[in-house]
């Protein structure tokens, strides 16, 4: 027995911030105490809190250390561990408590989550089968294995759970297509291409739960007839990768995987796919192209991957997420439960990667139906650095914009269709006032722009002319009729490209247009950016009123543009200053402003 | 035992290749096809190793 | 950058023999095509030519075929590369937090532009699309180091920091 349990955030957001170095250090000082046997030390999956990684949770305790360095282990060893009294310091604060917090109860960033797919993440050693089986795990793949096929199709249905990776087609739909196709071969694969840039939904999930997508799968296999799966995972994703391998083996070595699985009539073998490195490789045509070996292009559908899929076969298709609500709905009397929250035409859950401007990033798992305000602002905790809202941007390159007036939209699929942007995989990024929505749009066009396969000329020759022109309005050469080409070419694309990653490239473009027609305006008829983004179109400028001469910015500068004695009022010259922004990130008393180019008036920080 | 999959006692029909069908069910609330608080008791222990609280064992 | 001179005198040393062994236990399966290209990737540091056209020998895979599906991804790099490889996160919230600033002041220090490698061999840059530490935006990756909440002037010093 242990006395306590101690788990350390092990997914990429903390060991990017340092925890391996955290828990070398604590092992140190354990082992100084000569006490490390009494504590079980757990790198966890992720409890979604990437802002103030590294983080560590104690239980049964419950209390939640976050922004932890190497030399905070002595403290946290001989207070918490050894003298039994909290580290107050360590514990999250913020300008949206009052005290410091101990955890789930106290801390704001949780109070409105809801976890379903998150269910284990954080909480079990994700490479371990038996903690996933403690917490319930496979026990929806023992019941799917008493029901008829089709009757666990209905159920899916039934429960109202729709495709988490983009377009949110009814799953237990899906599956029955797949069930009713002819033929003995069929597949399971599981899209874990997660390619949208600020998404990484699917990577916490996969590396803290994988039993959950494995046991999705087989349920999915049980349910269409399928007896081999295939899990088409990015490269850039070792971790998780490596965790599906080892639950994989673990669930070979419990009869959960191979033949005859749990004594039953039924086979499944279990694949892993790495992709190399191509976006459209999401679209599910291009994916399977991508198992086969070859160039991962789409194709026209029908037919359907449901009819003709990998290699040939009938297949079925659904991403990590989705995969991961399957257990919750199977399982004894989970489909009651699982309908319980969401709204009429969006059930159960969302799990968003909340990245941007906002104070609080990292993953959020929320209810169906709940605002975009409750989602910045209360899980969020609001802009960073008290800047103005300007927009979120829902669904990646796929997606679009929502503007300031309606933060009161639910976040559901079809309330975010009609405003133009799309649920998508989940990517939430808040923009402030220092985005420029003209770059926003030129940057998810080129970067759809790069991905295009080039297969479909509405698409290759589509997005590059829209670029051009996105190109030319960023660089202050654009005409008062490139809105209307963008629009048209825009629509154009929409009808006629081939695959979803054409069909919805335009989609920030036209959503920005469609709330920021002013900026665009602004950037083509007077060639001003007000975000200071785009380079040609501002200029930065020195407030003499308010500049203390602490000289931090003049230090900063890369080309010495900026001259001033030491606490005298600074000035920038304009011909060397290459406006890279560096001064601004230096300047204490925010006192560096943005001013149209030969102007000194329409100033704005 | 160790692990939910090692054999409890030589009463215990499970294995690899001829799987019961209530395993998971067993691992938590077994062992179910004979009756032995011993057995049992060593299915908690494996339990009480890593439950961080009550709340941690959902059947 | 190496010229073309410099990558043929490479390519000469390219010991087939390693390749076989990668290749060996996918003969005859061509949808492994990728995964063996991305085997004989990790042994060399890239796709060596003399290799890509082993590989289409051994698999009985047309070299027009191997080349479009190599060229097709972006994990596949036709030339040597670095010792170290810098990745710059061009993902949505590093974009809007500073990352093409970061890029920039990179290419001014190594002289090189994104996707090309220094002379020395040292260092690659190149771009990836998300490596999800969005939390620390801007990021890099150098190997497999993350250093995230960047900024241009802090560059130098971490490049610095690489022997």
């Amino acid at each position: 027995m242990y006395e306590k349990h101690i788990m350390i955030c092990g997914a990429t957001g903390c060991l990017s911030s340092g925890s391996t170095k955290v828990s070398e250090a604590l092992i140190e000082e354990l082992e100084k105490h000569g006490i490390k046997d009494k504590y079980r030390l757990v790198m966890s999956g992720c409890p979604g809190f990437c802002e103030v990684g590294p983080i560590i949770v104690i239980y049964p305790d419950e209390v939640f250390y976050c922004r932890l360095k190497p030399k905070d282990m002595a403290e946290l060893v001989e207070n918490h561990l050894v003298g039994g009294e909290i580290v107050e310091r360590l514990l999250y604060k913020g300008p949206d408590v009052e005290a410091p917090a101990r955890f789930y109860d106290t801390i704001p960033f949780y109070a409105k989550q809801k976890f379903n797919v998150l269910r284990n993440s954080g909480v079990i050693d994700p490479e371990s089968i038996d903690e996933y089986i403690m917490r319930g795990g496979y026990r929806a793949l023992s019941r799917a294995m008493e029901m008829e096929p089709q009757a666990i199709c209905d159920e899916v249905k039934d429960a109202g759970l729709r495709g988490r990776g983009g377009a949110g087609f009814p799953t237990g739909v899906k599956w029955g297509f797949t069930n009713k196709a002819p033929g003995p071969k069929k597949y399971i694969v599981c899209n874990a291409d997660e390619g949208d840039p600020g998404a990484f939904m699917d990577r916490s999930i996969l590396e803290g739960d994988p039993h959950a997508i494995l046991e999705g799968m087989l349920i999915a296999g049980r349910a269409c007839g399928a007896d081999e799966g295939y899990i088409y995972c990015r490269a850039e994703y070792p971790l998780a990768i490596d965790r599906l391998k080892k639950a994989i083996e673990q669930a070979k070595e419990y009869a959960l995987l191979g033949d005859n699985i749990l004594g039953y009539d039924f086979n499944f073998k279990m694949n892993i796919k790495e992709g190399a490195g191509a976006f459209v490789c999401g679209e599910e045509t291009a994916l399977l192209a991508s198992i086969e070996g070859k160039r991962g292009m789409p194709r026209p559908r029908p037919p359907f991957p449901a009819q003709v899929g990998v290699f040939g076969k009938p297949t079925t298709i659904n991403n990590v997420e989705t995969l991961a609500n399957i257990p919750l709905i199977v399982k004894e009397g989970g489909a009651a439960e699982y309908v319980k929250v969401g709204t009429e035409g969006s059930k159960g859950t969302k799990v968003f990667a909340l990245a941007g401007k906002v104070r609080n990033t990292g993953l959020c798992e929320v209810p169906m139906g709940i605002t975009i305000e409750e989602v910045i602002y209360d899980v969020g905790g609001g802009i960073k650095g008290g800047r103005e809202f300007k927009a979120v941007q829902a669904g990646g390159p796929s997606g679009g914009c929502i503007p300031a007036d309606l933060l009161d939209l639910p976040i559901d699929y079809d309330s975010l269709t009609k405003a133009g942007a799309i649920m998508g995989s989940g990517g939430l990024v808040v923009m402030d006032d220092r985005t420029c929505m003209v770059d926003l749009a030129r940057y998810f066009l080129s970067f759809t722009q790069k991905e295009s396969c080039g297969k479909c000329t509405p698409c290759r020759e589509g997005t590059k002319r829209m670029l051009e022109i996105l190109d030319r309005i960023a660089e202050g050469e654009g005409i008062p009729e490139d809105l209307e080409t963008l629009d048209n070419l825009a629509h154009n694309i929409k009808d006629s490209a081939l695959c979803g990653l054409g069909q919805t490239c335009p989609n920030p473009v036209l959503s920005t247009i469609r709330y920021f027609r002013h900026e665009y305006e602004e950037h083509i008829n007077e060639n001003f950016c007000r975000s200071g983004i785009c380079k040609p179109l501002f200029n930065y400028k020195i407030d003499a009123e308010n500049c203390t001469g602490c000289t931090a910015c003049a230090r900063a500068c890369a080309v010495d543009a900026i001259k001033g004695e030491k606490k005298e009022p600074h000035e920038i010259d304009q011909e060397l200053c290459t406006r890279c922004g560096s001064c601004i990130d230096k300047c204490r008393q925010d006192c560096i402003m943005i001013t149209r180019v030969g102007s000194e008036a329409d100033v704005s920080n | 035992m160790e692990k939910f999959i090692d054999h409890c006692c030589e009463k215990c029909t499970h294995t690899k290749d001829k799987p019961c069908k209530d395993f998971v069910k067993c691992c938590v609330e077994g062992p179910i096809c004979h009756e032995d608080p011993a057995c049992a008791d060593k299915r908690k222990a494996i339990i009480e190793m890593v439950a961080l609280d009550d709340d941690f064992v959902i059947c | 950058m190496s010229s073309e001179a410099e990558v043929a005198d490479i390519n000469q040393d390219i010991d087939l023999s390693q390749v076989d062994s990668i290749v060996e236990p996918y003969l005859g399966k061509k949808e492994m095509l990728i995964p063996v290209m991305q085997k004989v990737q990790e042994h060399f540091g890239y796709l060596p030519r003399p290799a890509m056209e082993h590989v289409a020998r051994r698999m009985r895979i047309p070299l027009s075929r191997l080349y479009g599906v190599t060229t097709f991804y972006a994990q596949f790099k036709m030339k040597p590369r670095g010792r170290y490889i810098i990745r710059v996160c061009k993902g949505t919230a590093c974009h809007i937090s500073g990352s093409p600033k970061i890029a920039e002041r990179i290419e001014e220090i190594l002289g090189i532009p994104g996707g090309e490698t220094t002379d020395d061999l040292k260092f690659t840059l190149e771009e990836v699309a998300c490596i999800g530490a969005c939390a620390l935006a801007p990021v890099i990756m150098i190997n497999d180091n993350p250093h995230g909440r960047l900024t241009p002037d802090k560059m130098k010093e971490i490049l610095d920091s690489y022997e």
